[in-house]
Formats: structure tokens, C-alpha cells, sequence
């Protein structure tokens, strides 16, 4: 089997993040890391390896030069190779574009499964992997907290507003997980050691090939930096500070 | 510290890259137990050990030869103690002390010993090990031990009592260092190779320490302990030059492990003194405490030059006898500084065992006394002028 | 007036969702509200009147074999159906899980631009401008596309415009899923909790941090959100050590909250914690220590133990129920 990550790196959550007040993108000049969700969509991938020799687990991701450092862990955590797709034209691009790049990326790999976490801590909008999905008319299972991957099928369950359901898909197909879904291990000494012999593969769109044309576009028109909330009142319990706050809660209609 | 992107010294990719795996396992897997280990006292944390042994942790100082990670120099085994030391001085330097039981056998060892003694340490199912030369009547001064290994058929008989030994009774394998002829002081001393469980080999209860729990010390008895000629470690009177060799490296190690506890000390009290508000504004604004903030900026940065410049020096083949001593005395007082002023600047908190400082101003006080004091450093770096 | 096709949501029993109201209500704002709702074959026709009450001035039942045991598909198909009889100026869905899974895949069938996670909607001139909140309420982005028509998740409980009452027309289309269906194989009602609020979109929440010290005392979260009729939340820590199962966890990894009280409990209010919810309308926080960063989005800080506040709150909150 051959299975596909998508991986993107992203600003420290644990920084403060800020957006970039002329283009409203994602100011990225601080220290980026692979998103914790794509660790654990890979953690997916490589316990299926690990169960069974043979499979084959590529990172496949779309980003600037420093995104090696993060390939490197995705090498170094056990994917067994990483491919990416570098190009200043695809500086500041929006998810239809990101899904279009990825998603032709991912079909020159001809793989059975393509794993992809639910949503990146920096965009959010979650639509990516649905995006690729269709650009490679492929089924997907997505937003996933527990996975049974299998030669023929994928099973997964995901919560519902009132309770979870379990799917299935035939394979090949895209899911997408979500932090419920896979505790990612760390990299090791050795995984370290053997990722500096493994293939890192870059590429430009026009390397890529044809990309679908008539990839809707989006464009920012203006970002403001929200007002800081205005300081609230505080106090220190003596006793009272139960009542105090329950004549709070009243006197704003809050309950 | 710096806040651009040169480094103190070019990292490789995977250096960089063992930086952040240990900065991570720092972050998530020995910060948030420190407390509680401390807290248990005198109960190793295992379990922390058997996960850092999943990943290579607990192995990459041991040649590749023998199964190790092969990252047998100092330098790398620095930034690793740094990170894992920031975490929790006490854990970071538990799940590395294999490290100080190869270096013996590294210097005095076989092949055939190498092979048998170092292999045992590594992989994920990694064995404990000890490293015995404290006596009841000779800590700084190692030349003399009384403990007496004495001549018999096909080997040795082992008679005397170590203590403040780290891993005792945990440890499957042990160091020894006894005297073959005790009319010598350090021509004396030989260094032996035993598997717990020997006969004659017993142990006493944990000893209540001030800080560091998780390396539970016990004393160790000899009576009678016979060891076969082939696992002693070098030859007769070898043992001390095994320990000096020892030190070298074992100091500059724990001089990055005092400057990662002072790291800690130092990023905790600036968090705090950035968000905690007295008199109507952020403390860090008092100068009194900025300055000492300060003050343990500027002692972390040189700590941590000098420990990397010490390692390089060791890396390269030099003697840094006098080097290395000034690296752990620099670092282990800057760690006992910093700590000492991480709770200075939490004041009540930092007093409180609700916040870690006070935790690790107990623990860094080991690093100004274990491998040599503090006033032996003095005595190293001045018999080197 | 310009054709706006929402996709309206349903629910296992097959009434509408609760989102159905703030998607026609957005709906309204840009131009004039047509619902497409995917039903199984001849169902369908009690939720015209409903929607005509929500707003929608037209009505498209798609009918669709494997309507609630297919994810997407059904409503893939009924979307694009619609969209060809309609010619919509802009797609609505919810931004829930099933709902940008559609938009996504429609807007790269259609060629069109999507704009998710959107918290408001609005016109200038013939332009459709979508608000986003990002990076956790921090700022404020406005976007359009480029190329039509416009796809447009909505956050939910984001819009609370109320599209005017209508008569609708309705008409029924036949569609089938397509191939890259996945099947749901069976369902699960929670069993604990049912009667509270889901987390995402309500307007109460009720958080507990580590600071509650055990799982024991997390009841107090609990106790507080029933007297409260909100949902539950907890901070990462609190989850991490045990004390609340995940899908509580509020913050930049776990669940983003705007709802018009967020009552947090021993959390310290990190970065990431804040992210989650720091655009709630009241913010009150009780915490031990005075330098937790979460009083600094508080509207009302209580600096004390939790484990005292909180039952005083909960027999305070009582007596005024009482009298």
C-alpha cells in the first residue's frame, strides 16, 4: 500500500501569531513547525507501516525553503519519503489554489490512501482535503477520530453533533483526521540519522504539469487587528466573591 | 539565548534536529512529571526512562558498533543534556546516565568487554546501570577508597562499602572501583565490572536527599564478592586514570545540564515577571528585578560558551582537565544562582511548592557537589594554571 | 433580486437543522434566499412550509436514494442540481464537518471561489464581501472572489440575521450520489450530557481548567453549566490530565466558542486556550493566581479558590431561582 500525508508547517501556537496588516496572509518569519495535526495524520499512516511491511508512506506538502526542516521530521518520525512543491507563485495561495497544487502533486504518486488532518491550526477552514478529494474524484472519509485502515476499505468514526457515527469508503480514497484520532510519536536518534538518506523530492508547478484550470480564487480586501478587549473588573474573594459574581451574571441579563 | 539565528557553533541538520526531538521530549514527557517524581521521593521514574529508550535517548552516546545512536561525541551529548536538563534536572540527568557507566568502559575496555557490558544498553529494553567510587570516608578525594579487591583463584574477592551510589539496586550492571594494592593511593585503584545479583552484593534503603529524586541512591555492601579475572575493566592500577578520563567528560556533560536547569530558572522568572503586576505594572519594570534578570541572562550565556568551547576542546582531543572544571564550577553556580533568584523574583510563589523554582534550586545544588565539588573545581582549574 | 442557494442541513430524524435559520438569515443579506435540501425519495415536502417561515422565497427538494446513510454525496448532488436550475450569485452551507466537505467539493466542481469559516456577510455593489474571524478572534479579515459564483461556509451560530417569512414555490429534482460516496455503517447517541448544549455554537459555555486540581472536582463545571443550561468546556491541561473527554477542549487545536458568556474555571488562559475564546461577548474568569493571563480578556475576574466560588455561585444562582 501507498499512502499519502499532507503536511503543512505552521506559526508556534504556543507565539503569538499575527497577520500581516497589507496582504492579510499569515505573518510566517517566525519559527514555523508542522503542524501538530498533520503529525498525528501521519501517526495514522505510519502505525499502518508498522503493521505492515511494504506500505510506503510519502509527506507530500506545498511551501517555502524552510518547510524542509519540517519534511525532515516527517522523514525522520518514519515517512519514506517527502515531496514538495516550491514556487514563489504560490506565495499567499488560497485554498482552491492549495487543493489544485496538492492534489496534482498527490496523483503523480498514484497512491491508495492520502491522509490529511481536519483543519490546520493557522487557516482553519478545513476545506483543503475535500478540495483534493474532488480534484481527484476520489472518495472522502473525513474528520475522523479513530481509523481502520485495510487493503480494500477504510473505516472510521467521527462525532456528530449528537453522539458519533462510524462510515466506510472503499479505497483509494482521502480522509482526513481530527487530534482525537493518533498520539504522533517522537522522531528517534536513528530516525534522525536515516532521514539523511532518504529522498526529498522538490518541485515546481510547472514540473507538476497541467493543473486543473478555473481554480476559483478568493482575495482579501482588507484586515484589522481586533481592538484589545477593554479591562474588565476584578476582585479578590473574601469570602463573598460567589455572590458578588452571581450579582454580576444578573444585573448584565447574562442568565 | 541569542536572538538571531546564528548559533553558538554550526549545528549540523541532525543536530538540529536532535535539539527539537529532545526539546520536545523535555517539553511533553519530563516537565510535566518533575513535581510529582520529586514528590515520590525516592521511586525512579521508569517509565520515563523506557520511553526515552523507545527513541534513542537513553543510547545515542554509545558507538554505533556496540547498537548505540553514535553520537559519541561531547558536544552533541551537551545540547542533548541541556534540553533534557531544562526539563527536570533530576529526570534529564536519570534517563542519561548510561552515559557515565560507558565512559569507564569505554577508556579501560576490551573488545570482547565493550561488546558484552555496552551492547546490554542499548534498544528500547535498555538496562540500568551504576557507577561506584563514593565511600563513606572518601568523596572528593577517590585515590582513598579502602574498599580492598583482593587476589584469589580465577579472580578477585571484592570487600568494603560504597555509598551515595546513583541507580544502586535499580542498576543491573555496575563499575566498582577498589583498591588491588592498598599501599598505593591512585596507583592502587582498579575498576571492575559487576551484574547485580551477585553473591555477597547487597544494598541499603534509599538515602532522603535534597533534590534530584529521581536518581535514588543506596549504599552498596561488598562481602566476599567474587569477580572473575576477565571483567576486570583494564589493567591492575588502571582504575583512577579510568576515573580521571571519566571526569573530564562526566563534568563538561553536567555543566550542560546545570546551564539547561539555569535556562529553566531563567525562562520561568522572565515569564513571570513580564505578566505578574505589582505597584501597577508589569514587576520586570522594578529595575531590582530586571536586573537581576539580567545577571542571569549574562551568567547562562557565558555558562553555556564555556561548556560547548570545553566540549569542542574534549571533541578535538585536548586535555581540558582545567577546562572542564571551569565549565561545571561557571555552570553549576550559575545554575545555583539562577534558581536562587527564579525564586527570589516569584517571591511567594517561588517559594511554594505550587511552581517548580523552589524544586530546582534543591536540585542544582547536586551540580555544585557531585563529580567534584565546587572547591575541587578550584583546586583542578588552579593545579592547571 | 440575485438567486442565493442555501444548502440546508438535516438532521438523523430528518427535520431541519439548527443552523437552517442563520443560513437563510445570511442568505437574505446578499440577495434572495433559495433552499435545496437533500431528502430521501418522497420526503421532504412538511419542510417547504418551514423554510418558507425561515425565509427561503423557493424551495428545491432534491430527492436522492441514500439520503442519511451516504455522507455528501446526496448532498453534493442535490447542491449542484439546484445550482444549474438556479444560477445562483452565491452557495451557503453551514461550516459544519458535512457541510464544508460539500461547499468544498461544489466549489472546485463549479470552478468557484470558497470563503469558509465565515462569520458575516454583506454586499458592496455587486460584490459578495465575507467576514472572517482569524487566528482566534484576533483580526478581522475581509475577502471576495474572483470567479462566481461565490462558495461560503457559515460559522455556525455566527449569523443571527432572520431572513423575513415567505410563501415559498417549490420543485423536486431527482438526483444520485455519485461514486465517491462513503457510507455510514450505524450511528451513535451519546448517552451522557445529551440534554446539554452542543459546545459548537452555544451560547453559554462553562469551561474547567487543571486548576480544578481533579476529575472529582471537574463535577463542578458540570454543575455549574446545568444551573446554567450551558455547554461544557475545558482547557487543553484539563483534558491532558484526564479530568474531561477531548471533545470538550476549547482553544486553537479543539473547539473555537463565540458564545455570549464563557464562565472559565481554574484556566490560566493560554495562548492557545484564548484563541478558542476569546471573542465570547462576557468573559468571567475565577483563578487562585492573580497573574493568570486570562483575566487580562476578562470582563469579570474572581481571584480566588474554585472550589469555593463556585458552590457559593451555584446556591446563589439558586436563591434567585427560588424567589
Amino acid at each position: 500500500m501507498k499512502i499519502a500525508v499532507l503536511v503543512k508547517q505552521v506559526p508556534d501556537t504556543g507565539e503569538q501569531r499575527t497577520l500581516d496588516p497589507i496582504t492579510g496572509l499569515v505573518d510566517r518569519r517566525g519559527e514555523n513547525v508542522l503542524d501538530e495535526i498533520n503529525e498525528r495524520a501521519l501517526e495514522v499512516a505510519l502505525r499502518y507501516k508498522d503493521a505492515n511491511k511494504g506500505t510506503e508512506v510519502v509527506v507530500v506538502s506545498m511551501g517555502p525553503d524552510t518547510l524542509t526542516k519540517g519534511l525532515r521530521k516527517a522523514l525522520s518520525m518514519g515517512a519514506d519519503a517527502a515531496l514538495q512543491v516550491l514556487d514563489d507563485a504560490l506565495a499567499g495561495a488560497d485554498a482552491g489554489r492549495t487543493a489544485a497544487v496538492l492534489a496534482c502533486a498527490v496523483r503523480s504518486l498514484a497512491v491508495d490512501v492520502v491522509v490529511a488532518g481536519n483543519e490546520s491550526t493557522d487557516g482553519r477552514s478545513g476545506v483543503v482535503p475535500a478540495m483534493v478529494a474532488e480534484h481527484l474524484s476520489l472518495p472522502l472519509l473525513s474528520a475522523l477520530d479513530a481509523v481502520e485502515l485495510s487493503e480494500v476499505e477504510v473505516l472510521g468514526q467521527r462525532s456528530t453533533a449528537t453522539g458519533s457515527l462510524r462510515a466506510s469508503v472503499p479505497l483509494p480514497a482521502v480522509i482526513s483526521v481530527t487530534e482525537r484520532s493518533a498520539e504522533a510519536r517522537f522522531p528517534s536518534f536513528k530516525g534522525i540519522m536515516t532521514a539523511k538518506r532518504k529522498v526529498l523530492t522538490v518541485m515546481s508547478v510547472a514540473q507538476l504539469g497541467q493543473l486543473p484550470g478555473n481554480t476559483g480564487q478568493t482575495s482579501i480586501l482588507s484586515t484589522l487587528r481586533s481592538p484589545a478587549r477593554p479591562a474588565g473588573r476584578r476582585i479578590v474573594d473574601e469570602g463573598n466573591a460567589g455572590h458578588e459574581l452571581a450579582q454580576f451574571l444578573r444585573s448584565g441579563s447574562l442568565i | 539565548m541569542a536572538k538571531n539565528n546564528v548559533e553558538y557553533w554550526p549545528l549540523s541538520d541532525e543536530q538540529r534536529a536532535i535539539v527539537d526531538l529532545c526539546k520536545d521530549f523535555a517539553t511533553n514527557e519530563i516537565r510535566p512529571r518533575g513535581r510529582e517524581v520529586d514528590e515520590a521521593d525516592t521511586v525512579p521514574p521508569v517509565d520515563i526512562f523506557r520511553k526515552a529508550a523507545e527513541i534513542g535517548i537513553t543510547d545515542f552516546m554509545l558507538p554505533e558498533e556496540y547498537g548505540g545512536g553514535g553520537y559519541t561525541d561531547v558536544f552533541t551529548q551537551c545540547l542533548v543534556q541541556e534540553q533534557l536538563c531544562w526539563g527536570d534536572p533530576g529526570i534529564g540527568n536519570f534517563i542519561c546516565a548510561n552515559g557515565f557507566f560507558a565512559d569507564p568502559v569505554l577508556a579501560l575496555g576490551s573488545e570482547l568487554q565493550k561488546k558484552r557490558w555496552l551492547s546490554s544498553l542499548t534498544g528500547p529494553d535498555a538496562l540500568f546501570t551504576s557507577l561506584a567510587t563514593t565511600e563513606p570516608g572518601s568523596g572528593s578525594d577517590s585515590a582513598s577508597i579502602v574498599t580492598r579487591a583482593d587476589k584469589v583463584p580465577g579472580g578477585y574477592s571484592i570487600n568494603g562499602q560504597k555509598s551515595w551510589i546513583s541507580n544502586a539496586g535499580l542498576a543491573d550492571q555496575y563499575v566498582v572501583f577498589a583498591k588491588t594494592d592498598p599501599s598505593e593511593r591512585s596507583k592502587g585503584v582498579t575498576a571492575f565490572l559487576l551484574k547485580k545479583g551477585t553473591p555477597g552484593m547487597s544494598f541499603g534503603e534509599p538515602m532522603k536527599k535534597m533534590g534530584q529524586r529521581a536518581i535514588v541512591c543506596r549504599e552498596i555492601f561488598f562481602d566476599n564478592v567474587f569477580v572473575p579475572e576477565e571483567d576486570r575493566l583494564g589493567d591492575e592500577g588502571q582504575g583512577f586514570y579510568g576515573l580521571m578520563k571519566t571526569f573530564d567528560v562526566s563534568r563538561v556533560v553536567l555543566a550542560a545540564a546545570a546551564t539547561g536547569a539555569a535556562r529553566a530558572a531563567y525562562e520561568y522568572a522572565l515569564e513571570y515577571a513580564r505578566t505578574r503586576t505589582q505597584f501597577g505594572k508589569p514587576i520586570i519594570e522594578h529595575q531590582a528585578v530586571a536586573f537581576r534578570l539580567a545577571d542571569m541572562a549574562t551568567r547562562i550565556e557565558s555558562s553555556w560558551l564555556m561548556t560547548l568551547h570545553a566540549a569542542r576542546q574534549l571533541d578535538a582531543g585536548e586535555d581540558v582537565n582545567g577546562l572542564a572544571a571551569m565549565a561545571k564550577l561557571q555552570a553549576s553556580e550559575t545554575a545555583m544562582f539562577c534558581t536562587w533568584a527564579a525564586v527570589q523574583t516569584l517571591g511567594g510563589w517561588g517559594y511554594s511548592r505550587e511552581y517548580p523554582v523552589e524544586q530546582w534550586m534543591r536540585d542544582v545544588k547536586l551540580e555544585e557537589i557531585e563529580e567534584g565539588t565546587s572547591d575541587i573545581m578550584r583546586l583542578v582549574i588552579s593545579r592547571n594554571l | 433580486m440575485k438567486n442565493v442557494l442555501t444548502l440546508i442541513e438535516t438532521t438523523d430524524t430528518s427535520e431541519l437543522g439548527n443552523t437552517t435559520a442563520g443560513l437563510l438569515g445570511a442568505a437574505s443579506r446578499i440577495g434572495n434566499p433559495v433552499a435545496v435540501v437533500a431528502v430521501a425519495p418522497g420526503h421532504g415536502s412538511a419542510l417547504v412550509g418551514q423554510l418558507g417561515a425561515l425565509g427561503a422565497t423557493h424551495v428545491i427538494l432534491a430527492e436522492c436514494e441514500g439520503t442519511g446513510s451516504l455522507l455528501v454525496a446526496p448532498e453534493l448532488e442535490a447542491l449542484s442540481a439546484a445550482a444549474r436550475q438556479v444560477d445562483p450569485v452565491a452557495v451557503i452551507a453551514a461550516n459544519s464537518v458535512a457541510g464544508r466537505d460539500v461547499a468544498a467539493r461544489f466549489a472546485v466542481r463549479a470552478g468557484a471561489g470558497l470563503l469558509a469559516d465565515v462569520v458575516a456577510v454583506d454586499t458592496d455593489g455587486d460584490a459578495i464581501v465575507a467576514t472572517h474571524s482569524v487566528l482566534g478572534g484576533d483580526y478581522t479579515v475581509k475577502a471576495t472572489i474572483t470567479s462566481g459564483p461565490a462558495v461560503i461556509t457559515v460559522r455556525q451560530g455566527a449569523i443571527k440575521d432572520i431572513a423575513p417569512a415567505a410563501t415559498p414555490t417549490s420543485a423536486t429534482v431527482i438526483v444520485t450520489p455519485g461514486s465517491t460516496a462513503a457510507t455510514i455503517l450505524s450511528t451513535t447517541l451519546e448517552t451522557t450530557g445529551s440534554n446539554r448544549p452542543e459546545l459548537r455554537g452555544a451560547t453559554r459555555v462553562v469551561a474547567g481548567g487543571r486548576g480544578l486540581g481533579s476529575a472529582e472536582n471537574f463535577i463542578l463545571v458540570d454543575e455549574l453549566a446545568d444551573k446554567l443550561g450551558a455547554a461544557v468546556g475545558a482547557s487543553r491541561a484539563a483534558v491532558d490530565a484526564g479530568y474531561v473527554e477531548q471533545g470538550a477542549q476549547v482553544g486553537q487545536t479543539g473547539v473555537s466558542v463565540s458564545p455570549d458568556l464563557y464562565i472559565a474555571l481554574g484556566i490560566s488562559g493560554a495562548i492557545q486556550h484564548r484563541a478558542g475564546m476569546q471573542t465570547a461577548k462576557t468573559i468571567v474568569a475565577i483563578n487562585s493566581d492573580a497573574s493568570a493571563p486570562i483575566f487580562d480578556v476578562a470582563d469579570f475576574g474572581v481571584v480566588g479558590d474554585v472550589l469555593t466560588v463556585v458552590p457559593q455561585l451555584i446556591s446563589a444562582l439558586g436563591a434567585q431561582s427560588d424567589s
